[in-house]
């Protein structure tokens, strides 16, 4: 075969490339496009054989449903400010603990098992002594309770990412800069910070999903709409008998549209950090 | 894009502002509405299920109207709820007055001693319940065996009352079976042979398939129909009997008629390929009743009609009761109380019947307005006086779980059937000895 | 590198502490609590009764747990690789600028937004046999229809799928965003001296990344061995016993079953195995932590 010119080689990596993306976004938006297309069809339509590719008869009323008789705009509300606030505090204090993990790292090889160790066990094992805990507090049923322990849980993984990613950065920057008469929290502020952007754009957003879709300790340490979350609202659509399709798809439409948001803002940091040139 | 200076400054002080705005929202959330003022008000847990949804949207306003108790109705998933009033028991936090419970739920709850005494409550039922219905709220059971740790000579007392006479009937296509509901089982097996087109999706017989609970709760009513039961005497396992061998054989040769994924079918798909139009039975339970006339949900308006299962040697319908017990902690047993004496009134269950729910006095069942409107009552009353109940013991979730495990194997091989139940007998009994049982 | 002058020892520590303390409450009383059911047994109606080793005696002989764990381990390791491949695949393609990248960015993220339990549902759907999107293609594609929930062969492979499809995008975020954060000047200098593409990723980038790619590679390990909501809609541990996973063995001993104790024991034994095998993926990775 000929050698390709510079340019066709360049346009063929293109067009393989644009393949590529287009392949990537129709698998993983199809099954999303179906979960709103049930979200519009009424009971009959939902399990209809053949599948209808969009509704024949188009109808809100599922959506209507979650807000009128199923408290959807209450977990709504509860699981913007419960997890938001639990994310925001754990990033803070996360990132901190994070740096000071990857520049004094002397016990960081323990500390591996430690902040890994609550995802291995089951959230069931810890329920009942965080349920006590919390009744003795009485923050059951409370949005200040779910916020506490969502921020005690992203603590150690935040740090632990950041973690890593302060990692990638050479010391060498910060000395650099430290040379030059800056303090080492301005150089944190000035130089590490923008650099780990990515890192902390990535970790916020996977943060914040793992938290809002949390369910087994929103279900067990919060008893009525006053504090209950999301997840446990989308759960309450799976009954006895019968699950409700058609309202859950809609509810998850609806869950999903303030992730998606946040992820639209925040993926702007998903770039390549600027300011080496600034360094130097 | 903005300096790194700017973004952290702007970071900074959103995260600042809307870190105490969420404080004080939060703070604001935490005035003790909990405690003293629970006098006026009773608070329902339960699980979702359609068929409450007369209950909740149309009764429980009516009797705040009446007694002028407020209700709170908190509603989870099915096993999440389950998980939910375990733990409220457990803890006895008493963030619930009312529990509604399964009917499998009772001998845990009532044997573990999260429930109030009824009778010392001083409620009094009345030979108009259903008995059967009625039976289910007892602990330890009225009749039958009695799982060992219970004092065998102890009085049944009254734990919970029906709310929601549910029930497995025989949904069946009038317009197929012409001539009316099917008298025995061969007759619908000879239906599916006759007028069964997969091809055109057009299935002889469709039912849940998944294992344990919903292929035991599906096989459960054949079993007793030719003449098989679960545990014989003393609790011995007699699933592998050859009158269990034969049900499953014959519900193996029905199942050829069904759709080919329902090793996999729960409710939903059950009901969903009957109410499609594609399947010409199935024993449903009674919240997809009047589903079936809904244009909504339903392809089939008008074409289905109920009765109680087709016989064989025996005829009995699976009884699967939502019932509702109060609380052993609960704050406001009187209003509890209050609600139950209201709500199994013989005029307001009257009026629930009318209004198309599965109410649980015969009388209410009986009455000819309300089985106008509801095709269903009549077939509803009639099981429920031939109905069985799952085995009463707090044991029977893992036995099932095992025999249900092994049929829905059988279902996968289509066949091996005294294979699988000796296999299912074997297991059970291995267990049963290891809970205390008197197996041999 | 190490802080020279002693007063700025306390700071790091401090910075430190309430995440050290966390992590500690965290896994030190559920461990404690897990520990002290699995010795116990719960009969109904009665105070717990100490029974020592003898709901781990049982768990050795148990052989439905042990094929659960088997199970749990296929899943775990499968579903990991080809997330991993796939995300890393799709973070080099989507590193350099290009148009309308922040709504494809985020578009590809949408699967690991949605509810679990709400893609339980989904999947559910797409897969069934008469009303599934996906049974429809497969059959006017191959012309048989299939029906993949119910087959004893596939229907792990088809929870496989649906956990890929939502997790792919995780491992897709974190390393495109490890790859965002590596210092250019290494690759610079590299082309300079004229390395190929192939060479630059497996000697320049891949190692660099090795930090980020263990933390990627435990934490989706991680949930991937806790599995549940998928399962629990879409299978059950159906058909037979095909997708029972040890985290759908726990909850129904626990739960269904009252057995809190063998549960609890169940439970340790998963941990067990999952602690070995994050020990094992640290050291095989050792050398660049």
């Amino acid at each position: 075969m000929p050698r390709l010119t510079v340019t066709q080689r360049r346009r063929l990596w293109f067009f393989t490339r644009l393949a590529l993306i287009v392949l990537a976004l129709i698998i993983t938006l199809l099954p999303v496009y179906w979960m709103v297309n049930t979200s519009l069809k009424n009971q009959v339509e939902v399990f209809a054989s053949p599948p209808t590719l969009w509704p024949q008869n188009l109808t809100f009323a599922n959506y209507v449903s979650l807000f009128t008789r199923r408290h959807l705009g209450t977990y709504l509300f509860n699981s913007l400010v419960i997890v938001g606030s639990a994310v925001l505090l754990s990033l803070l204090m996360g990132s901190l603990a994070g740096y000071s993990l990857a520049r004094f790292s002397r016990l960081q090889q323990k500390l591996n098992f430690w902040v890994l160790a609550p995802r291995m066990i089951p959230p069931v094992a810890l329920v009942v002594p965080l349920f006590l805990m919390l009744q003795q507090i009485g923050l059951i049923n409370k949005k200040l309770g779910l916020i506490l322990v969502y921020t005690a849980f992203n603590l150690p993984f935040v740090a632990w990412m950041m973690r890593s990613f302060f990692k990638e950065i050479p010391v060498d920057l910060e000395e650099a800069a430290m040379v030059d008469g800056a303090s080492r929290l301005r150089s944190f502020r000035d130089i590490v910070i923008p650099l780990a952007a990515p890192g902390l754009a990535a970790t916020a957003i996977f943060s914040l999903i793992i938290t809002y879709n949390e369910f087994f300790f929103a279900l067990i340490l919060t008893s009525t709409p006053a504090a209950a979350t999301l997840p446990v609202g989308t759960a309450a659509l799976i009954g006895k008998t019968q699950t409700l399709y058609g309202e859950m798809a809609a509810a998850g439409v609806v869950a999903a549209v303030p992730l998606v948001i946040f992820a639209l803002l925040v993926q702007r940091h998903l770039v390549r950090g600027l300011t080496m040139g600034a360094v130097k | 894009m903005p300096g790194p200076k700017m973004i952290r400054r702007k970071f900074l002080r959103n995260s600042l502002g809307l870190a105490t705005a969420a404080t004080a929202v939060s703070l604001s959330g935490c005035s003790g509405k909990k405690d003293a003022s629970r006098r006026g008000q009773i608070t329902f847990g339960s699980y979702a299920d359609p068929a409450l949804d007369l209950l909740k949207d149309v009764f429980l306003p009516e009797f705040e109207r009446a007694t002028g108790i407020h209700t709170e109705w908190v509603e989870a998933d099915f096993s999440g709820w389950f998980q939910k009033a375990l733990n409220d028991g457990q803890t006895k936090t008493g963030a619930f007055d009312i529990y509604v419970m399964d009917d499998l739920w009772v001998p845990r709850f009532a044997g573990a001693g999260y429930l109030a005494n009824l009778d010392e409550l001083g409620f009094q039922p009345d030979a108009d319940f259903v008995p059967s219905a009625l039976d289910l709220g007892y602990w330890p059971p009225k009749t039958g065996l009695r799982q060992p740790g219970i004092d065998a000579k102890a009085k049944s007392t009254l734990y919970s009352l029906p709310l929601i006479s549910d029930c497995q009937l025989f949904f069946y296509r009038n317009d197929i079976f012409s001539s009316g509901s099917p008298a025995t089982w061969d007759d619908v097996l000879q239906m599916a042979r006759q007028k069964s087109d997969p091809a055109r999706r057009q299935y002889g017989w469709v039912t849940r398939g998944v294992k344990g609970n919903p292929i035991m709760n599906s096989f459960f009513v054949l079993l007793h129909d030719f003449g098989g039961d679960i545990f014989g005497e003393n609790w011995k396992v007699v699933i592998n009997s050859p009158q269990a061998v034969e049900a499953l054989e014959f519900y193996l040769k029905l199942l050829q008629y069904a759709p080919s994924g329902v090793a996999e079918f729960d409710s939903d798909q059950e009901g969903a390929t009957l109410l499609q139009g594609n399947a010409f039975a199935a024993t449903m339970w009674t919240g997809w009743c009047p589903q079936t006339d809904d244009p909504a949900k339903s392809r089939v308006v008008g074409k289905i009609s109920f009765d109680v299962p087709p016989r064989n040697i025996k005829q009995v319908a699976k009884l699967g009761l939502f019932m509702a017990g109060i609380a052993a902690a609960a704050p406001n047993k009187t209003g509890a109380l209050e609600f139950f004496k209201w709500f199994s009134n013989p005029s307001v269950q009257l009026r629930f019947a009318r209004a198309g729910g599965a109410a649980f006095r015969t009388s209410a069942l009986k009455d000819g307005e309300a089985q106008k409107k509801g095709r269903w009552l009549d077939a509803t009353l009639r099981a429920l006086t031939c109905g069985m109940p799952s085995p009463r013991t707090s044991d029977w979730s893992k036995v099932e779980d095992i025999l249900g495990t092994q049929l829905n194997k059988a279902l996968l091989e289509k066949g091996n059937a005294k294979r699988h139940l000796d296999a299912a007998a074997a297991e059970a009994t291995a267990f049963l000895k290891g809970a205390g049982y008197p197996v041999a | 590198m190490m802080p020279t002058d002693g007063r700025s020892t306390w700071i790091p520590r401090l910075l430190i502490a309430p995440t050290v303390i966390c992590a500690l409450a965290l896994t030190v009383l559920p461990l404690g609590y897990s520990v002290l059911t699995s010795l116990r047994e719960f009969p109904l109606g009665q105070s717990p009764v100490f029974v020592g080793l003898q709901n781990y005696r049982n768990l050795l002989h148990d052989a439905n747990f042990h094929s659960s764990l088997g199970t749990t381990l296929i899943f775990t390791v499968v579903a990991t690789a080809i997330e991993f491949v796939v995300g890393l695949g799709l973070a080099l393609l989507l590193k350099e600028e290009f148009s309308f990248q922040g709504v494809i960015r985020s578009s590809l993220i949408v699967p690991m937004a949605v509810a679990p339990v709400v893609v339980g549902i989904i999947w559910r759907l797409l897969y069934g046999a008469d009303v599934g999107l996906f049974s429809f293609a497969v059959q006017a594609l191959t012309g048989k229809s299939i029906s993949v929930l119910s087959s004893t062969t596939l229907a792990l492979p088809a929870l496989i799928l649906v956990d890929i499809w939502e997790w792919t995008p995780f491992m897709f975020l974190i390393l495109l965003a490890g790859i965002q954060s590596l210092p250019q000047e290494p690759f610079e200098a590299a082309r300079v001296d004229g390395a190929s593409s192939w060479n630059i990723f497996l000697h320049l980038t891949l190692p660099m990344l090795k930090p980020v790619i263990v933390v990627s590679l435990l934490i989706r390990a991680l949930d991937a061995f806790t599995v549940f909501d998928q399962v629990f809609v879409l299978t059950q541990g159906g058909p037979g016993t095909a997708t029972e996973v040890a985290t759908l063995m726990i909850y129904k001993t626990a739960f269904r079953f009252s057995q809190f104790g063998y549960g609890a024991a169940m439970a340790i034994g998963l941990l067990v195995l999952v602690m070995s095998f994050s020990a094992a993926l640290t050291r095989v990775f050792k050398s660049s932590i």
